[in-house]
């Protein structure tokens, strides 16, 4: 017996299609694309991109795989870790997926091929580092062809970036509204007149956008209408040129300096961070989600044992620096995302099934919750037992920190509200946890009013 | 030199021939009527922008091989 299922995210490139089938992924090319993907393997390009790592490797697999009679190739793409999405990115994840798709367009363009779409959701991270995950994305290039991906690149990666840098680095959170990226009108509109004053800005946001409005209802025949060569690959550069100069500093946010006036001490960090460790080490995890984990000390306490860790945390300039981290230690196994756990990221798309929802990705063998449920439970008012709720859906087991309303953290986000939480105590929080988790160790953090909780999930995650 | 040249008559005859035989492009996605156009109202701007940089790339590129090589023989004379 065979469980077949076709992807939501793929249906709309009719050279092909994704599907697993008994928990395996494989690709469908259809006889639509034979002359592209041909093209793609004779030239050379695939062995080149693959090779250089910017393109997913695959194995090609046999064709009574097919879902259809339209099949030429069914192909085994190899797995990523973990999908994630363009508004769940941080600044420099989104600028090293656009200057990855620009690489892949001009050694496209050297070997005779051209993108012939340019999705910020064709990139997923993997060891580390962006890469191309679509193969039915490239077609032959024909001399005299403009970029047909022009516009769909501005909108998944340039507006974002100049939007983020320019306006509110909080601002990709758009792409979650517009799946097909920053419509140019509103990137335009909300972007300070001095973007104006930046050639390449003005040119491909705020030109492009007044010539999207001026021909939108005009009926033009293209016929005989031609782009020279060299004008694709200045148009490229420029791309590469203006996306390799915008620049963001992650300062002056919520979570930028927490550690820095956090009420730890050295003893209790470290004591802390050897609990983790141990816990770990007895649960033996192969995915960990870090919630709430900052700049991701804790998420490194996982990844270091090899664990593959995701790191999320809400804080688009705490991501970004444990993404630059990433960068400069070349860690393959963290990736950092933001991700907001009281608004998580929803399944989006046509039928809301494009893009998966936060849990759809899950669950993971083990979570780790620390100094998380205060601000849950406290500045969000969520109560406890749906809290453990929760959690009870992402993971198989649960290393969680409790701290007391006696603790100065706590106290903080009391201080400018009233407490209207008298269940927020020790004996609560274990009694509403039980009934979805067992606890299997408890230790108090040295120095400090802390307990960190090793718990189980008593039911199966869904 | 005289190869560097024939490989530059080839690139422009190539362009030539692009802009008189090229098919119109179709795509699945919408290319957009505004942005297919503006394009190829930008292309000249940016050819000639990218030509000026490349240019001067290969000035770079020549005097630097030139400065190097000179230094190289003035160690090989010594």
């Amino acid at each position: 017996m065979t469980n077949r299922q076709n992807i939501p995210g793929s249906f709309r490139d009719p050279s092909g299609f994704l599907f697993h089938r008994d928990g395996v992924l494989y690709r469908q090319v259809n006889i639509a694309y034979q002359e592209n993907y041909d093209s793609l393997i004779d030239s050379g390009l695939y062995e080149r991109l693959v090779a250089d790592g910017l393109l997913i490797p695959h194995q090609e697999a046999d064709l009574a795989y097919a879902q259809s009679a339209e099949v030429y190739k069914i192909i085994k793409p190899e797995m990523i870790p973990f999908v994630s999405y363009p508004y769940e990115w941080s600044f420099s994840q989104l600028k090293a997926a656009a200057l990855t798709t620009l690489q892949i367009q001009k050694k496209s363009l050297d070997l005779g091929m051209s993108l012939k779409d340019c999705s910020a959701y064709n990139i997923q991270f993997g060891g580390g580092k962006p890469i191309f995950i679509d193969t039915l994305s490239f077609e032959k290039y024909r001399e005299g062809q403009p970029w047909v991906a022009y516009k769909q690149f501005c909108q998944h990666f340039l507006a974002p970036l100049a939007l983020m840098k320019y306006t509110d680095v909080r601002l990709h959170q758009l792409l979650r509204v517009y799946l097909d990226g920053i419509p140019l009108d509103l990137a335009s509109s909300l972007l300070p007149f001095r973007t104006r004053l930046v050639f390449p800005l003005l040119c491909h946001i705020h030109l492009h956008a007044k010539s999207q409005k001026h021909f939108a209802d005009k009926s033009i025949d293209m016929t005989g209408r031609r782009m020279s060569r060299l004008g694709l690959l200045g148009l490229i550069d420029s791309l590469t040129t203006i996306i390799d100069r915008l620049q963001w500093q992650p300062t002056g946010t919520q979570w930028a300096d927490y550690y820095t006036f956090t009420n730890y001490s050295p003893q209790a960090l470290e004591h802390k961070k050897h609990l983790v460790g141990e816990f770990l080490d007895g649960l033996n995890p192969k995915t960990v989600w870090d919630l709430g984990a900052n700049v991701g000390l804790f998420s490194r306490v996982a990844s270091s044992k090899g664990i593959q860790t995701i790191s999320f945390d809400n804080d688009p300039a705490a991501v970004e620096k444990n993404y630059l981290e990433c960068v400069s230690n070349g860690e393959t196994n963290l990736l950092p995302l933001v991700a907001d756990l009281t608004n998580p990221s929803p399944g989006i798309g046509w039928e809301n099934e494009e893009r998966m929802s936060l849990l759809q990705r899950g669950p993971a063998d083990t979570v780790l919750a620390l100094a998380l449920v205060h601000h849950l439970a406290i500045s969000n008012n969520l109560p406890l037992d749906r809290i453990a709720a929760f959690f009870s859906h992402i993971c198989g087991s649960l290393i969680i920190e409790f701290i007391p309303k006696s603790d100065s953290q706590v106290q903080r986000l009391l201080s400018t509200r009233e407490d209207i939480f008298p269940d927020y105590t020790p004996a609560a929080f274990e009694a509403k946890f039980s009934k979805y988790f067992t606890v299997e160790s408890s230790a108090k953090i040295r120095d400090s009013e802390r307990t960190l909780y090793l718990m189980k999930n008593r039911t199966v995650p869904v | 030199m005289r190869r560097r040249f024939n490989v530059s008559m080839l690139f422009v005859l190539l362009t030539v021939w692009g802009l008189v035989f090229a098919p119109p492009a179709y795509a699945y996605i919408d290319a957009g009527t505004g942005s297919y156009l503006f394009q190829l109202l930008i292309a000249g701007l940016f050819a000639g922008a990218f030509m000026i940089k490349m240019f001067w790339k290969s000035i770079k590129a020549f005097l630097k091989s030139r400065f190097s090589g000179l230094g190289k023989r003035e160690e090989d004379d010594e």
